[in-house]
């Protein structure tokens, strides 16, 4: 194993291999950073190019291109309020008032750290732990799945800003949208309004574009003097020493970067979770432990750090079910599982074993992808925030609005997903007045399908015993989440009750 | 009734509709796979009783500050993105792109249209949407809508 190890580290730093590694990360960031395009879709582009490679060299430049889309995804959440892929969600909760309040290149610096230690966190998880942690996937089950994802809807209690009721109500709408289409278990066809067009569902690209990216757009258009205030802002704070002191400031709590990474490993290894999952859960938990969590929402660095190094984690997380098992652990995983059964290589031992030099290159150069990111990315992420924020409000707007339109289209090349993004949208600006958070609205599109699965499944897989529903408390794994699910829900009022306490005894020392 | 009130109400009102609604398109009936959906109507309705409750039972003196914006502009904005999203499917992506980017940039400048900031604006949104065209079409191999007139 160790002589195999020393080729691919030969292999993998060969001028031809890093050259892959610096094409992948590029055209990755691009195809990322433009909403509507996911990693799934570019890998999908990129999987003929590989036909004529040998499978080292196609799955170098895979594993770097999925790196590099992860992370381009941020750039776009970050600038324009428009998460590039599903993955950097979370990422504009922080980042885009970052960008209200002219710090975007303190937020682009942040997320390049985040994504290059969340890259090697999960790397390394995937050529250490693999078989180990292959096995604790197995003994997930579908109460568990439903456990997760109801784990992750005690996120809404720290997105709804004043009204907790509302913050739920918005989630279920989310929720609701979700279970538009033909049902995940039994297929039975619900909600469509006798269009067979809505068969397939809202997709959650569509959502989450028209939801995050419509109200901005409208935004601009009738309150343009805004932004001009927060690009003056920006101007007035950028200094060479911007760079330096980010850096030093994200290092300086590392607990927040390596927490994150291990969510996103962990969360990376369950497969049909990833990354949208993953920064959702990685940003709940660096809010729920922060001491600045009054911060979060307003434009907290710890806010696009999290979910950014989750999301990366992801990468080396998600292939430890496919190298150990031959089960993808995200959609993009599902795209390198065909590049390996094109080649003639089957998942399992005998891929560390019989392929062992073929497996650690593909490892190592992840783990080579993701460093290269920082240059990569410091260079492409601030040039691309130099351009964003030096466009004039009159040409960003209507330019937003051409991504937008062109990037929900391209999820199914339907013209009707057009129409329903806005219509999504221009609802999520309307419902965002009356005080549902949309970001609530996401979250519930995100976890609706793995929630209504995990339940159906257990249900179904349970119903040889008097009271199915019994299965989903008695799991040892899905007592942990529930333990979990109680803490994330008890979590804010506990720490709201103390912050008062606190803000009391203030009050009283001061009189 | 203060501004919070009517907020409030409205919000609970809109969720009170849209569990009605979407509770008549409920489709084929499955004991098991149902349930989900049934469960999300329920609490959604229950959730919209509550909001409406909570604003009726708000002291006149809790208020938010409303946000003053300029309602024909609004109004502006939502047709011109209605406008957008339908006339892609009909008219093309290049035309319904280059129109919906001139107009939108008319809106944000808020000054009178002259020929020089319309032509100015035009070549802007020409070659930002038909490089757009070009990159989706011939490098990412999306098959965008195209108008028979230019074919593009």
């Amino acid at each position: 194993m160790l002589s195999d190890l020393g080729q691919a580290l030969t292999q993998v730093l060969s001028p031809q291999m890093l050259l892959l590694c610096v094409v992948g990360v590029i055209a990755g960031m691009a195809v990322g950073a433009t909403p509507g395009l996911s990693a799934t879709v570019g890998l999908a582009l990129l999987l003929p190019i590989t036909f004529t490679m040998d499978p080292t060299s196609g799955l170098v430049l895979m594993g770097a291109f999925y790196m590099g889309a992860i992370y381009g995804g941020s750039f776009t959440a970050i600038l324009v309020n428009a998460p590039g892929t599903p993955s950097s969600i979370a990422t504009t909760f922080d980042g885009f008032p970052m960008t209200k309040a002219g710090r975007s290149e303190v937020a682009i610096i942040g997320v390049t750290v985040a994504s290059v230690v969340g890259g090697l966190v999960g790397v390394l998880g995937l050529a250490t732990l693999a078989p180990l942690l292959a096995n604790v996937v197995l003994a997930f089950g579908p109460q568990e799945y439903f456990w997760l994802g109801i784990f992750g809807l005690t996120m809404i209690a720290g997105l709804a800003a004043k009204s907790l009721v509302k913050g739920f109500a918005a989630g279920f709408l989310g929720l609701l949208i979700s279970t538009i289409g033909i049902s995940p278990v039994g297929g039975e066809v619900r909600f469509t309004f006798g269009s067979t067009d809505m068969q397939g569902g809202v997709p959650l690209i569509v959502a989450l574009i028209g939801l995050f990216t419509v109200p901005t757009i409208v935004d601009l258009i009738v309150a343009p003097e805004s932004r001009s205030a927060s690009m003056l802002k920006d101007q007035q704070q950028r200094g060479r020493k911007v760079l330096r002191t980010t850096v030093r400031d994200i290092l300086s709590r590392p607990v927040n970067l390596i927490r994150s990474s291990l969510i996103g490993t962990f969360v990376g290894i369950l497969p049909g979770a990833g990354g949208n999952v993953a920064n959702l859960i990685a940003y709940n938990e660096a809010k729920r432990t922060s001491k600045r969590a009054h911060n979060f929402g307003k434009g907290e660095v710890d806010g696009v750090v999290a979910p950014e190094a989750a999301n990366n984690a992801v990468v080396g997380g998600g292939l430890v079910p496919l190298l150990t098992l031959g089960i993808p652990g995200a959609p993009p995983d599902a795209v390198i599982f065909g590049v390996l059964l094109l080649h003639g290589l089957r998942p399992g031992n005998e891929l560390f074993t019989e392929q062992g030099v073929l497996t650690f290159t593909f490892i190592l150069a992840l783990a080579v992808a993701a460093l290269l990111m920082a240059p990569v990315g410091l260079l492409a992420g601030r040039g691309l925030q130099r351009l964003v924020v030096r466009t004039p409000t009159h040409y960003l707007a209507p330019a937003i609005g051409v991504l937008t339109i062109v990037g929900s289209y391209a999820v199914r090349n339907n013209p009707l997903d057009v129409i329903l993004m806005v219509l999504l949208g221009l609802a999520g600006y309307g419902l965002r007045h009356l005080g549902l958070p949309p970001a609530a609205i996401v979250l519930g599109v995100v976890l609706g399908p793995i929630i209504e699965t995990g339940f159906a499944q257990g249900m179904l897989a349970a119903s040889a015993s008097a009271a199915p529903w019994t299965s989903f408390f008695t799991r040892p794994l899905s007592i942990g989440i529930i333990l979990l699910v109680l803490l994330g829900l008890a979590w804010p009022i506990l720490s709201n009750r103390k912050a008062k306490q606190q803000e009391r005894a203030e009050e009283e020392a001061a009189s | 009734m203060t501004l919070a009130m009517r907020k409030d109400i409205g919000c609970g009102a809109v969720l009170l509709v849209v569990a009605a609604v979407f509770w008549t398109q409920r489709g084929d009936r499955d004991e098991v796979t149902a349930r989900f959906p049934d469960f999300v109507l329920v609490v959604l309705a229950l959730l919209g009783i509550t909001v409406i409750v909570r604003g009726l039972l708000r002291r006149a003196g809790e208020d938010t500050p409303g946000d003053k914006k300029d309602r024909r502009f609004l109004v502006a904005a939502i047709v011109l993105m209605l406008l957008w999203a339908l006339g892609m499917g009909l008219v093309g992506f290049t035309i319904s792109g280059v129109l919906a980017f001139v107009v939108i940039a008319q809106l944000i400048r808020r000054a009178r249209p002259s020929a020089r900031l319309l032509a100015q604006d035009g070549a802007v949104a020409v070659v930002l949407v038909v490089a757009c065209f070009f990159v989706f079409t011939k490098v990412l191999l999306v098959p965008l809508p195209v108008s028979v007139l230019i074919g593009m």
